[in-house]
């Protein structure tokens, strides 16, 4: 069905043109309602609908509403509301930036063309880079900025793969691909964005700089979005189960090590997302309800564990476990609403990481993959050991530090509440979210021995926690990840290429003066030649992006 | 890294072995409890032998 539809993103643009000059009351409003009235529209979009428009001869299937993008579209409109509500007190940018991330999110899984695809991938990368910003720190602005070169450089190998495919005379509308040629770009654009590693350290690099808020609406959307490409495109490519397996495990070993607590979360978004590619990887219908399940649950325990953890920052302005302890009686709401989100994650029966996760596990042994199976057993292990066990015991049981946390403003505890909410109404009711998945789901998570595998799982993981905490405390320490490889070969680069590129620029500069400056000066109108280097530059990026997007041209 | 080379052959081995036999373990009663008790003691030890010899760097550290 093609007919002109209200795209859900419309409502978020809206309010953040809207936020960004609105004085703050009505400007805190329009960062919950807005998302709120995506949501409505994302549940009120007839199933199979498309809509359509041309510009410059380009026709755009800028909506597509199929139940993978809805699930998608929908659980990013409501995370959107929440992280809305959140960080109500918050900064005109985290607003402005948070609305902007949550239009381009659902961009992303609702686009149906290519080139609708990349605008909002590359309007992600921007509002993402700017809510990292708002964390106000040199940290934040550094980590920002490796954010955005990292991300803007993907794009760019999105956009290759995408000329490359249409230019072979491939469907422009996105679809299934072979992982070769274009589908091999496209492929390492996704990856980078879905932190498979070595490609993920801008992840862990990034989120924990960004404001208590801004963490929770960057955790949702780039790896979530990732993941919903890898589904749409790459469905059933065997080579993402053995990265999708690696990623689960891989962020667990790093957890241990961490002492910062929001990093420590940020490394399980790399092996919780390892879940939803090794679902993308093995590609039966159910291996792909799982991974959409997955993903839909885990931006819901996943937002609410980076509220917890964001309260905690809020309240004591410490963020790493040698600083942190005792904490438990002056935070008890916060401590029980960030145990459902850790219990959610674990797997925990009656919350909605059971009958996510265990789909995606039940997909890997139906297909006979016992050791796939396995490995994201042993990964749940991991996870309940930091999140639901070293997390909570050294910030709010553990040795007490005396610290005087200043009180959680409600609206914070508030979005806890209605997320914590969400993850047990998905989780004790799990029709809920199957119903809302692409294929049937004939598999039911309450079986007795699927309760007792789970539970006799985390028995263990407990027992050995209490054996081995005193080895698990933080350490004073920096953990060396990928990241350490390209920043010193970027450092290395610069160095060498640093002599011939200031002569570049001031050719540069010399050309500019030449071609700009010197009318203006003749006008008797100075002009410094920075400015005419800049007015060179952006005509000829303007240039270049009319040259590569308009057809005629 | 000389004592990471065994140490990553074994951890194969093992899971091949564990690959061969995973569809017998997971009858025997309790099996998931002790499971979740050795997989969290290996995890804890796989990560604290790598943060040791090689991943970790005291914060004032470059």
């Amino acid at each position: 069905m093609t007919e002109p539809l209200l795209h859900p993103a419309w409502a978020c643009l809206a309010g953040a043109l809207l936020g960004a000059v609105a004085p703050a009351p009505l400007r805190r409003l329009i960062a919950v309602a807005a998302p709120a009235v995506a949501a409505v529209l994302v549940w009120t979009l007839p199933p199979g609908a498309r809509s359509q428009v041309g510009i410059y001869g380009q026709e755009l299937t800028w909506l597509r509403a199929d139940a993978l993008a809805t699930t998608f579209a929908l659980v990013f409109a409501l995370i959107g509301a929440l992280a809305g509500l959140y960080g109500f007190l918050g900064s005109r940018r985290l607003h402005v930036a948070g609305l902007a991330a949550t239009a381009a999110g659902l961009g992303i899984v609702l686009a149906g063309d290519w080139l609708s695809l990349y605008l909002w991938w590359e309007t992600l990368a921007v509002a993402s880079f700017v809510l990292i910003l708002d964390g106000g720190s040199g940290r934040a602005g550094a980590a920002g900025l490796r954010y955005l070169l990292l991300h803007v450089a993907g794009g760019t190998v999105l956009l290759g793969g995408i000329v490359w495919h249409l230019a072979a005379g491939g469907d422009r509308l996105v679809g299934p691909l072979a992982a070769s040629g274009a589908g091999a770009l496209i492929l390492l654009a996704f990856a980078v964005n879905a932190a498979i590693p070595p490609l993920h350290a801008w992840l862990t690099d990034a989120y924990p700089e960004s404001s208590p808020a801004g963490s929770v609406f960057l955790s949702a959307f780039a790896t979530k979005a990732a993941v919903y490409a890898l589904a749409r495109v790459f469905a059933g490519t065997d080579l993402l189960v053995p990265f999708g397996v690696a990623m689960a495990l891989y962020g667990v070993v790093f957890a241990v090590l961490e002492n910062d607590i929001r990093r420590l979360l940020a490394y399980h978004i790399v092996s919780q997302v390892g879940y939803m590619v090794t679902g993308v990887g093995l590609g039966t219908p159910m291996a792909i309800n799982g991974a959409a399940a997955h993903a839909f649950a885990h931006i819901l325990y996943k937002g609410l564990l980076f509220m917890g953890a964001g309260a905690v920052v809020h309240a004591t302005g410490r963020r790493r476990l040698t600083e942190l302890g005792g904490l438990g009686r002056a935070m008890p709401l916060t401590l029980a609403l960030y145990m459902i989100g850790a219990f959610s994650i674990s797997g925990a029966p009656l919350l909605n990481g059971f009958v996510s996760k265990s789909l995606v596990v039940a997909a890997a042994e139906a297909e006979h993959r016992e050791l796939v199976a396995l490995l994201l057993h042993l990964a749940s292990v991991g996870t309940f050991l930091h999140t639901g066990l070293k997390l909570p015991y050294f910030t709010f049981a553990g040795p007490d530090r005396g610290l005087r946390p200043r009180p959680v403003p409600r609206t914070m505890l508030a979005a806890m509440g209605l997320a914590a909410a969400l993850c047990a109404l998905t989780g004790l009711l799990p029709g809920l979210l199957y119903g809302l998945l692409p294929f049937p789901v004939t598999w039911s998570p309450y079986t007795a021995a699927h309760v007792l595998e789970s539970l006799q799982l985390l028995t263990g993981t407990g027992i050995a926690f209490l054996l081995l905490r005193h080895a698990l405390g933080g350490e004073p320490t920096v953990t060396l990840d990928t990241d350490r490889l390209y920043r010193a070969a970027a450092a290395a680069v610069a160095r060498r290429l640093a002599p011939a590129v200031a002569r570049g620029a001031m050719a540069l500069e010399a050309l500019a003066g030449a071609l700009v400056g010197a009318p203006l000066e003749a006008a008797g109108r100075p002009i410094s030649t920075p400015v005419g280097l800049s007015v060179l530059v952006a005509v000829v990026a303007l240039g270049l992006a009319l040259i590569v997007l308009v057809p005629g041209v | 890294m000389s004592r990471a080379v065994p140490a990553l052959v074994a951890f194969g081995a093992l899971l091949v072995l564990v690959e061969s036999v995973a569809g017998v373990i997971v009858v025997v009663p309790g099996v998931f409890a002790a499971g979740g008790f050795l997989g969290c003691v290996a995890i804890v030890a796989v990560s604290k032998a790598l943060g040791k010899w090689w991943l970790q760097r005291g914060e004032s550290d470059d």
